[in-house]
């Protein structure tokens, strides 16, 4: 078992040098625009000599597996750079940025989790009543509204229209933690949430189906055994298994900071810091982003994994290696 | 005698013929009822599709007549009626140039519609060729193929789009490559699983003993059976992805202004949210409907195609619609 | 006397697994089939016949040894050599509605052959519907599904299909195994008249001795990928020498007694 563990871990290194070296390069084929942009920004009048000399002090100019090479030892021993916008370190400005969207992510996820099982195992086990048809229409709406579109009626609805939520999620001035707003967390949450639990809902509710529909489930009601007892000994299992999957891939969507979400609502998370460095061509902090994401995708799934393992211990782990 | 017994044996399986031949798709000890309940949902799913399929060609047909259904020139302002509320004359309302909104919206359609559907063909042609590939070949190939796909999957996006934009500059197709190149991999897993699958079939041996071909092993035999799974996918993904291009237009990458997008057209209103809600509601309808209709289309011809993915209950109920 | 239709000398497949030792499924076996000939291959299960058909077939590619079929070499052929022995020799399978395409109707399945050696389609359907016929099929079978019909007219249709071709060489991979009782007895009949009608030579694989009896000229048994025991069935059947013989012709007269 350890041994499949850091097997699964080690995958982690090739990952992590296939898309650092990807970001890596395409940031090198957008090349001068950086150091142009990043000069405009600062107000600095643009010529050929300021551009060379910027291009120098960043080390731009060498060539690019040297660049690259130089940024993974720097990787290795915990340096990641410092912004080219900000000057300050990269990991740290990082570092400071994860607490909110991690908030976020676990704030979605239980409110997903809290309407989507019920909502599904109700809309199952009402199969074709009012009930489910309204669950699966509703479900069937929130799969259909983008996220964008979402946020922006709840802010409409909730901010403007009724005033009991702000506008802005975050404590205007204040970056990193301590902009996290609590009354702004409500918003950005339910848009999440309404995303994923529509998803969830009709997932769970095909697998309570069709474990229902199993022959032992058969057996175990003539048994006399209670539909309630059924569900939770027999049935929920294959719920988890599901729920597990789904929050597999969810977990590394919101670990990554939704982007949109976090912009607009100015939700100070790694999401928002991609957005704001790709538009500003900030290129150490775009790489330390890749590669937390490396990171999230591997352990997602090795803790998916691991779980479906502990669930249902017919799963060999190393499936289909 | 040899002949007498030809005979026999001849008579015998014509009289299985008749009645294997006319029970239709039904097995052996059908129950009638079964078979006509079968029937029934089966010409359900298939009216489902029928329905579905012609409000999409519908939705098709106005984001390629769109220029000649728009009431006004999408791209004309007016400033002296710019933030007017729905009316009679504008039904949508105007946008702060004055435009018609509701022609910006029927002209946004081409982006948003046409270039979704590039998007899908394009992930489903190209996953599904790698797919297979890989899956045929197998070895060496299919290690590459797959560990590749890996740092596409764990790629974020966003990321990737945006650097797309920044060397290639801003656009829809831009944008559709983008999301194309870390697409694909769900179709070659799918593609490459299910041709694994076909690879242990007897009816593949046979058709290479018939002098087949790789090419047409792949092409006449694999392909066709493995098209149905992989089409689901895709029309189910047509939806998402029509949601993920318009979010990628809203972040600033694909559609530039003044072209008229729905994504696009939401991001650059977002200040009137108070003032002039409409601006942003009413392209954000037209994505919903949108969207809903192909989702539909979706759950039709999977419902269609493979039954067995609905969640049902002793064998009588509904699909899982809507 | 006639040169054999199919001649295998010293036949080894080996089969690297990973991680784990080899397995030896067929070690340095050598037959002959002639035309007009039907020697039966006869083994319980682990014994390599599969493997053989797989090899004679060339579905597989032989570790070492020689195939030599009507004439020709096929040991270690490729591409467009390996296509061409559709004309030389054909498969009857175990599973008959697996062996069919479940996309295409039964009557493309038999033509499939005759379309690749460039006959059009009108002419090839209708030869197929011919043979079809002359497996004790209807015509309008053609039009059906592998799914549509059961078990014993697929076979049916699937020796069509091996006829096809005119092939010399028909390898019947326990064509019987997945049939039940009354059926395998046709399809073991039809086999038969085939076999002698045109003269075929036959490679009939299965593990039941009792099958062979009557049906093939020669027997050869098998065990652990070695050939242990052969001859004419007849003498074969009457007085076993080899324990394992003895052993399946056991089996076999168990079984009969059970199913009485």
């Amino acid at each position: 078992m350890r041994r499949y563990v850091i097997r699964r871990l080690l995958q982690l290194i090739p990952i992590l040098i296939g898309i650092t070296l990807l970001s890596f390069g395409m940031m090198h084929l957008a090349g001068g625009d950086a150091v142009t942009a990043l000069l405009e920004n600062q107000g600095v009048a643009v010529t050929q000599e300021v551009i060379d000399a910027k291009k120098h002090e960043l080390g731009l100019d060498q060539p690019f597996m040297v660049q690259y090479l130089n940024w993974f030892r720097g990787l290795v021993t915990g340096n990641m750079g410092t912004s080219f916008v900000t000057g300050k370190d990269v990991f740290q400005t990082f570092a400071s940025k994860l607490p909110a969207t991690i908030l976020l992510t676990l704030t979605s996820i239980i409110a997903t989790v809290v309407v989507a099982l019920p909502l599904g195992i109700v809309a199952a086990t009402r199969q074709n009543k009012f009930v489910d048809y309204l669950i699966r229409v509703l479900s069937f709406v929130g799969n259909s509204l983008p996220n964008f579109f979402v946020a922006l009626l709840l802010i409409f609805v909730f901010a403007i229209v009724l005033g009991w939520l702000p506008v802005i999620s975050a404590n205007i001035g204040k970056t990193g933690v301590a902009a996290i707003s609590w009354a702004g967390l409500v918003l950005p949450t339910a848009t999440l949430a309404i995303a994923m639990a529509s998803k969830y809902t009709r997932q769970i509710r095909a697998t309570v189906l069709d474990e229902l529909s199993k022959p032992y489930v058969e057996g175990a009601r003539a048994r006399g055994v209670s539909e309630s007892r059924i569900l939770t000994k027999s049935v929920l299992k294959s719920v988890m298994i599901m729920l597990v999957t789904l929050l597999a891939l969810s977990i590394g969507d919101l670990l990554g900071g939704t982007a949109i979400v976090e912009t607009i609502f100015q939700w100070d998370g790694v999401g928002k810091l991609a957005v704001d460095s790709i538009v500003m061509r900030d290129y150490p902090m775009i790489q330390a982003y890749v590669v937390w994401m490396a990171i999230i995708y591997v352990m997602v799934n090795l803790a998916a994994d691991l779980l479906y393992h502990y669930l249902d211990p017919r799963v060999r782990l190393g499936g289909d290696e | 005698m040899l002949e007498g017994k030809v005979r026999n044996g001849h008579t015998q399986d014509r009289a299985d013929g008749l009645t294997a031949g006319g029970a239709g798709a039904s097995s052996s000890a059908s129950d009638s009822v079964t078979v006509r309940t079968q029937r029934v949902r089966r010409n359900y799913a298939k009216a489902k599709l029928v329905v579905f399929a012609v409000l999409a060609a519908a939705v098709l047909a106005v984001a390629v007549l769109a220029p000649l259904l728009c009431g006004y020139d999408p791209y004309a302002q007016d400033l002296s009626h710019a933030l007017e509320a729905p009316s009679p004359t504008h039904l949508a309302g105007t946008d702060r140039y004055g435009r018609d909104l509701l022609s910006r919206i029927i002209v946004g359609s081409q982006s948003s519609v046409l270039f979704t559907l590039l998007l899908v063909v394009m992930i489903a042609v190209v996953g599904t060729a790698i797919g297979v590939v890989c899956g045929w070949k197998g070895d060496k190939l299919d290690v590459v193929l797959m560990r590749t796909s890996d740092v596409f999957l764990a790629f974020p996006g966003l990321v990737f789009a945006l650097a797309i934009a920044g060397v290639l500059g801003g656009g829809m197709i831009n944008a559709v490559l983008a999301l194309a190149a870390i697409s694909w991999p769900k179709y070659a897993r799918i593609a490459r699983g299910l041709t694994l699958a076909q690879k242990g079939e007897p009816y593949l041996a046979a058709a290479r003993l018939a002098g087949c071909s790789t090419a047409q092993l792949v092409f006449s035999h694999i392909l066709p059976n493995i098209a149905g799974p992989l089409l689901v996918t895709a029309m189910l993904d047509i939806g998402t992805m029509m949601m993920e291009l318009a979010g990628l237009s809203f972040l600033g990458l694909g559609a530039q202004p003044p072209v008229a997008e729905w994504g696009s057209m939401m991001s650059e209103n977002r200040s009137l949210l108070q003032t002039a809600p409409w601006t942003i509601i009413a392209p954000g309808i037209a994505i919903f409907i949108t969207v809903m209709v192909f989702n539909l289309l979706g759950d039709a011809v999977r419902d269609y195609i493979d039954p067995s993915q609905r969640g049902r209950r002793k064998g009588l109920d509904e699909s899982e619609e809507v | 006397m006639l040169e054999p239709v199919l001649e295998v000398t010293d036949l080894t497949k080996r089969f690297e697994r990973k991680g784990r030792s080899s397995v030896v499924a067929v070690d340095g076996v050598s037959f002959c089939v002639r035309a007009d000939e039907c020697v039966g291959l006869v083994g319980g299960s682990g014994s390599g016949k599969s493997t053989i058909a797989q090899m004679v077939t060339r579905l597989v590619e032989p570790t070492s040894g020689k195939i030599v079929l009507c004439g020709r070499d096929v040991s270690h052929v490729r591409g467009a050599g390996l296509r061409a022995m559709a004309k030389d020799v054909q498969m009857v399978f175990q599973n008959p509605a697996s062996s069919f395409d479940p996309r295409r109707t039964l009557g493309e399945g038999v033509a499939e052959s005759l379309r690749n050696m460039g006959m059009k389609k009108p002419a090839a359907y209708a030869r197929a519907r011919e043979l079809m016929e002359q497996c004790g099929l209807s015509a309008n079978m053609a039009d059906c599904y592998p799914r549509e019909v059961s078990g014993g007219q697929c076979q049916r249709a699937a020796i069509a299909r091996a006829l096809a071709p005119d092939a010399p060489l028909v390898v019947c991979d326990e064509p019987t195994s997945a049939l039940d009782v009354t059926t395998q007895a046709q399809i073991v009949r039809l086999l038969k008249r085939i076999q002698c009608e045109r003269g075929l030579a036959m490679l009939f694989i299965c593990h039941d001795l009792a099958l062979v009896q009557g049906f093939c000229d020669r027997v050869l048994v098998m065990q652990n990928g070695r050939i242990v025991e052969e001859g004419l069935a007849s003498e074969v059947l009457a007085c076993p020498s080899h324990p394992y013989t003895r052993l399946l012709l056991e089996s076999a007269s168990l079984a009969k007694k059970a199913d009485k």
